[in-house]
């Protein structure tokens, strides 16, 4: 029974594990954070495995807890250090105007508050439902719906004035 | 840009950014090792070292001054000064036990209020309460014995209808109750004594 119990989870580890990193990653940038998140979400899992229905939104939720926390107890100078770190290497093709424009995009996203970022990676990279977004995050359908509003409508402000230099207070 | 381009290239943006990140190996070992951990971590708080309960329990039933002695149990009480409790201690200071031994507090009382589920923010507030409710029903000395409906007009501490029923039951004088309020008892300490 525990050994089906086990095998279970490690399953669910195995099927969940890379989406779960890159949602967090998605979120701070940050490999190392990223994977703390993951692995505490998890956990979590396995401490309540056999009593969630289904364990992913469960493990979505965690993980958009998990890196918020993580992220808020480095400062920002760690902050910034180690999301450039965690940046794959330049390459003459980021000369290239789409990926430029994809890298663009990239720092708008990260300049925006956390709850707007969270909201437009789950409902619109992750394509989760409003509900499914709302349960994510604790909020409600509704919530997420003005928010997500807010969030586009911040993201493109942050594209216009893109020619300025990138905020400290980036991620 | 419209909105539902600006999505689309948030989706490639994103999906370029997280391409080079996977689960590194070992990952669901780690995350069942960290439940372990976290579970043998709650297990050693939620049980009670023995010695600490009896030695605890023992202050409080027969109100002994707080310096290493022998009770009747024949378990050795060592002096525990307040400096040396930790907040996840469920070892009583000496404050503590001086405080309750002399409103007699019984380990039954306790027990109540852990039945009750009440945090030490609200046995603080029900102390202050309990005291008003004596005020309202005339003073006859700390030994008072005070009904639901007394208690009841003061207690703003948001106590359910089955904790002011567990409160009427107990029979706890003002003096108890103060007391228990004074101890400030932490909610391991109210677990570990209350049975």
């Amino acid at each position: 029974m525990r050994q089906q119990r086990l095998a279970a989870f490690e399953e669910f580890a195995q099927v969940n594990g890379d989406a779960l990193i890159r949602l967090s990653f998605a979120l701070c940038g940050d490999r190392g954070a990223a994977e703390d998140a993951a692995q505490e979400a998890l956990t979590g899992v396995y401490l309540r495995w056999g009593r969630l229905d289904d364990p992913l939104p469960y493990a979505r939720r965690a993980v958009v807890n998990a890196t918020n926390d993580q992220w808020r107890r480095l400062s920002r100078r760690e902050r910034r250090e180690r999301a450039v770190a965690s940046r794959p290497p330049e390459s003459p093709a980021l000369l290239d105007d789409v990926v430029a424009d994809r890298d663009r995009l990239m720092k708008a996203l990260r300049r925006l508050p956390y709850g707007q970022r969270a909201v437009i990676v789950l409902r619109y990279w992750y394509q989760l439902s409003e509900q499914e977004t709302a349960h994510a995050l604790g909020n409600s359908a509704g919530t997420i719906k003005s928010q997500a509003s807010r969030a586009l409508a911040r993201l493109r402000e942050e594209l216009r004035s893109d020619l300025l230099p990138a905020s400290p207070e980036e991620y | 840009m419209n909105e539902s381009q600006m999505i689309e290239d948030v989706r490639s943006a994103l999906d370029d950014a997280t391409s080079h990140v996977s689960a590194p190996p070992g990952l669901a070992e780690r995350a069942r090792a960290g439940g372990r951990r976290r579970l043998t971590v709650r297990g050693l708080l939620a049980g009670v070292p023995a010695v600490a309960l009896v030695a605890g329990a023992a202050f409080v039933v027969h109100g002994s001054a707080p310096a290493a002695t022998s009770a009747s149990t024949g378990v050795v009480m060592p002096a525990h000064s307040a400096a040396s409790s930790s907040p996840g201690s469920v070892q009583l200071t000496s404050y503590q036990t001086t405080v309750l031994a002399k409103a007699h507090v019984t380990l039954a009382n306790l027990a109540v209020l852990k039945k009750m589920h009440l945090t030490p923010v609200q046995i603080k507030a029900l102390g202050v309460a309990y005291r008003t409710a004596q005020q309202i029903a005339g003073a006859e000395g700390t030994g008072k014995q005070l009904t639901v409906a007394q208690i009841a007009s003061v207690v703003k501490v948001k106590l359910t209808v089955a904790q002011l029923a567990a409160l009427g039951y107990a029979n706890m004088t003002v003096a108890q109750i103060e007391a228990i309020a004074k101890a400030d008892l932490t909610a391991a300490q109210l677990a570990a004594l209350g049975g």
